[in-house]
């Protein structure tokens, strides 16, 4: 029916029908190299150990995030979506309509830190790093406590000693993990 | 390109600045207000003011932020006979300022290592830098299991080359060395991690496992009790079995749909290998705290009375709350709070309504529709709502109070969809073309 067809059209048509299959395969060709997902940062293999950090990807629309290559129990995170990560290796791949992007990894560093502020009669002390803390005060007598992420106690202003030290697992994995935004 | 921000402890660091901006800002209106007040005094008035100003300034200028970060915090090796290695690690100045830390190397494996730096001065430019230190391991240890060292890095003052000594409160932080000498037999090191999941939604049971023995285990499986805070078992989950070769790592994944009442659950695990046991237990929740706040109403008002505030509240958690009340904020047009009153506490029953009450008095209080906060705080969590408030002569209207999230969705709209709207219109026009009008042709003809 088709080959009937074909020997019947006119010299126009055959003109406008090659036109149209260059510019089909041309978008298709397009589409299928140039437009998959791509992931621009983190770099494969980095360590990060600034706080806060950016997933940048183009032509995708989420970002997959797992701690394990084979994606297991995935995270999907959207445009402005915040997650708070701990210490550890993550896998992660951008991904777009029908298509996804290779597999990257980054590793997250753990980050012991502490930031001790006078105020008016006390001090504080602030755990400013990504991991819990176990502090330790020497004052004479030494005094031991626990000091999560983000967590903050006042001492009375004197003389001492302040050191601390991670207390995570060292089977280092995600062992909270907050999702700000969209969890599917 | 989409940007997904990782939001990790930024907030302790926003929350330092915060309070050295305001620090900032009350010392700047301290020098302020002494100059306003200088203009009008005499002579010696000027110099007792100037000479306060400047045990003011003085003391403001004492204020002293210690701060120093070390990453990473640990590093874990595996014991190998006569390991030489260079470990690396770096200190943050976190607070961008110039400052000198001292290295010190202590514990059970101090005497294997050797630091390539004992001090250094930081200048406030300068927001990390790279040290390492040496490990010659010897060739034996004679008990298995974990050796440690830490690295403390003390800050001090820049010039502490030059004074020698200061007296004052230091901080340290710590990187930790563990090494780990396989155990002669099978030996699984685990942990327990838990990502917590709404009401009828999956629950996630990780458990990285390590096998810290000389020989490989065959047979490795997770069983994980759940129990209700009254310790009834409600389920029993089961992993897939896995095989650990020595030293090893793994994860074991496990999930639960958690089809129970919201709550707190304690998630008992027994990880089986080769006729050994460990056993892991913690607890978690099962959907968030949560308190609704149903409706909020004021009956027989009257503006400059005393408003009462009756706030229909249901608890949805499967626990009693106690100690819970109301806390209304009202913001004058400048968004300033102009009204901050409160509930007594009140228990609420898991999984029922309680009405609470709260008192405000509308003395001076203008009508017009102001802003306003909702917030319900209970244990060391709260939730809080925005809300207007319409005042008028005899009635309070409160707005937002049953308001829901809407989610905003970013356009899609680009280059590559319309071509591929093209391509599909193309596609349906040459179907149309060949199929419909051809047959309608060749009818005619």
């Amino acid at each position: 029916m088709n080959k009937m067809n074909n020997k019947k059209l006119t010299g126009l048509e055959k003109n406008i029908l090659i036109a149209e299959a260059v510019f089909v395969f041309g978008i298709l060709i397009y589409l299928f190299f140039f437009t998959g997902p791509n992931q621009i940062f983190p770099f494969q293999g980095m360590s990060i150990i600034e706080p806060d950090f950016v997933f940048q990807i183009e032509n995708g629309e989420k970002v997959m995030l797992s701690v394990d290559k084979e994606f297991t129990n995935p995270i999907e995170l959207g445009q402005d979506s915040e997650i708070l990560l701990p210490p550890g290796v993550y896998y992660w791949k951008a991904v777009g309509f029908l298509r996804e992007s290779e597999v990257r990894s980054f590793t997250i560093q753990s980050h012991v830190g502490l930031n001790l502020k006078e105020r008016k009669e006390n001090y504080e002390l602030q755990n400013a790093g990504n991991v819990d803390l176990e502090v330790t005060k020497t004052n004479g007598d030494k005094e031991n406590f626990d000091l999560d992420v983000g967590d903050n106690l006042e001492f009375e202003k004197s003389e001492f000693k302040i050191e601390g030290s991670e207390v995570s697992s060292d089977l280092h994995l995600p062992s909270v993990i907050n999702i700000e935004g969209e969890q599917k | 390109m989409i940007d997904i921000k990782n939001k990790l402890v930024k907030r302790e660091y926003e929350e330092v600045n915060k309070n050295n901006l305001l620090d900032k800002k009350s010392f700047e209106r301290s020098v302020a207000n002494n100059i306003l007040l200088k203009r009008g005094l005499t002579f010696t008035n000027k110099s007792i003011l100037l000479l306060i100003t400047f045990i003011l300034m003085s003391i403001l200028m004492l204020q002293f932020i210690s701060s120093v970060g070390i990453t990473p915090g640990r590093t874990t090796l595996n014991f190998e006979p006569g390991l030489s290695a260079e470990v690396p690690f770096s200190i943050v100045n976190t607070e961008n300022k110039d400052m000198s830390v001292v290295f010190a190397v202590r514990g059970e494996l101090a005497n294997y290592i050797t630091l390539n730096s004992a001090y250094s001065e930081f200048s406030s430019t300068e927001n990390s830098k790279s040290f390492s230190y040496n490990i010659n391991l010897p060739v034996k240890f004679e008990k298995p299991g974990l050796h440690e060292a830490e690295i403390v890095a003390m800050e001090m003052p820049k010039d502490i080359k030059e004074t020698g000594a200061f007296v004052g409160a230091t901080v340290s932080v710590i990187t930790q060395l563990y090494v780990y000498v396989p155990y002669p037999n099978k030996y699984i090191d685990g942990d327990l991690n838990i990502i917590e999941a709404g009401a009828d939604e999956k629950t996630i049971f990780l458990m990285p496992v390590i096998n810290r023995g000389k020989l490989n285990i065959v047979n490795a499986k997770v069983v994980i009790d759940i129990y209700t805070s009254l310790n009834e078992k409600i389920i029993t989950l089961e992993s897939n079995p896995i095989s650990l070769n020595s030293l090893e790592r793994k994860e074991i994944v496990v999930d639960w749909e958690s089809d129970v009442n919201p709550g707190k659950y304690l998630a008992v695990v027994t990880i089986v290998y080769d006729n050994e046991i460990l056993k892991l237990e913690k607890e978690f929740n099962v959907g968030e705290l949560v308190l609704e706040i149903e409706e909020v109403i004021v009956k027989d008002f009257e503006l400059g009375g005393i408003a009462k505030f009756n706030a229909l509240v249901q608890n949805k958690w499967s626990e009693d709350l106690k100690d819970v009340y109301l806390n209304i904020l009202v913001y004058n047009d400048e968004g300033e709070i102009m009204a901050d009153f409160k509930s007594p506490t009140y228990d609420i029953n898991s999984l029922t309504k309680a009405e609470m009450v709260a008192y405000w008095d509308t003395a001076g209080i203008s009508t017009g529709t102001y802003e306003g906060k909702l917030i319900l705080k209970y244990g060391d969590k709260s939730t809080d709502r925005n809300i207007q408030l319409k005042i008028t002569e005899y009635d309070i209207e409160i707005l937002g109070v049953t308001g829901r999230v809407s989610v905003k969705q970013s356009s899609n709209f680009n280059i590559n969809n319309l071509l591929v709207i093209l391509l599909v219109f193309l596609i349906v026009a040459n179907i149309v073309w060949f199929v419909v009008v051809k047959k309608i042709l060749k009818k005619k003809k």
